[in-house]
């Protein structure tokens, strides 16, 4: 799996799900430094290994949390955000997965954790006023 | 009649969303109750009896696959229909789920119309209660 194939796999989920899935348009854009933004990771085993990571910026984060919950964005918790974006990040992790190594593989999809920063392969959006990103390292890099 | 439903699943904004869908889905429910794990799912079962359970696959302490296993082994868990909900794409595991008697495995994003059209596929009370 080359870095481009897995920005590929990255762009394509995100799309898929973000911007089908619970209308948040994005724009790729760079990754700017975000003291405030929401990191969760999660790891993947089985037949096949890696991370998968998702940034958000708090608005980002409140706007995910208010689809998911469909509450308006002044009643979003700073919990509700932070447990809108690890779920999201489990969303897109198996769609990801299904797009880079197929839907035969039986894998383990262990659960979310807040934390952790962007690294490997990765993509970034301007989306509702603050940006998010996504980033997938393999095991054996 | 109204339907008893359990939702299991780790993530507590799904289990809020998956409530909020039920009320959309109109389908009359006379209690709705919740699991973070499916150590917590088994015990809620052997005290009440549950008409359908929405079980996430993949959870810490015990697992989808654990519950079903144990649900459709022991008498105790009063047999309800189980229908999973997750992220999880594997169509090996998929089939094989519904091989050990998962009434029907669903990817997330769950959204309350494929909700309410499994629950009238799959559970008999709900095709009672509309």
């Amino acid at each position: 799996m080359s870095a481009p194939d897995a920005e590929d796999a990255l762009r394509r989920t995100a799309y898929e799900i973000l911007e089908d899935g619970m209308f948040l348009f994005l724009e790729e854009a760079a990754l700017q430094p975000d003291d405030e933004a929401v990191v969760a990771t999660m790891r993947v085993d089985g037949g096949y290994c890696a991370t998968v990571g998702m940034l958000a910026s708090p608005d980002v984060a409140r706007a995910l949390a208010s689809n998911m919950l469909g509450i308006e964005e002044a009643d979003v918790s700073a919990p509700d955000r932070a447990a809108a974006v690890a779920e999201a990040l489990n969303i897109l992790c198996g769609r990801l997965l299904a797009h880079l190594v197929g839907e035969e593989a039986e894998l383990t999809l262990h659960p979310p954790v807040l934390g952790g920063g962007p690294d490997g392969a990765q993509v970034a959006f301007a989306v509702e006023g603050g940006q998010l990103a996504l980033w997938h390292v393999p095991c054996h890099a | 009649m109204p339907i008893d439903v359990l939702l299991v699943d780790d993530s507590s904004v799904t289990r809020r969303a998956q409530r909020r869908m039920l009320d959309i889905t109109g389908i009359p429910t006379a209690r709705v109750d919740e699991a973070s794990d499916g150590l917590e799912a088994l015990a809620r079962m052997r005290d009440h009896r549950y008409d359908v359970v929405l079980c996430d696959l993949h959870m810490p302490n015990m697992g989808g696959i654990a519950v079903l296993a144990a649900v459709r082994s022991d008498e105790v868990y009063r047999n309800p229909v189980v229908i999973f909900v997750s992220s999880d794409h594997s169509e090996t595991r998929r089939q094989r789920l519904l091989a050990g008697g998962a009434a029907a495995f669903v990817r997330k994003p769950l959204d309350p119309e494929r909700l309410r059209e499994v629950l009238t596929e799959t559970v008999p009370a709900v095709r009672e209660a509309l």
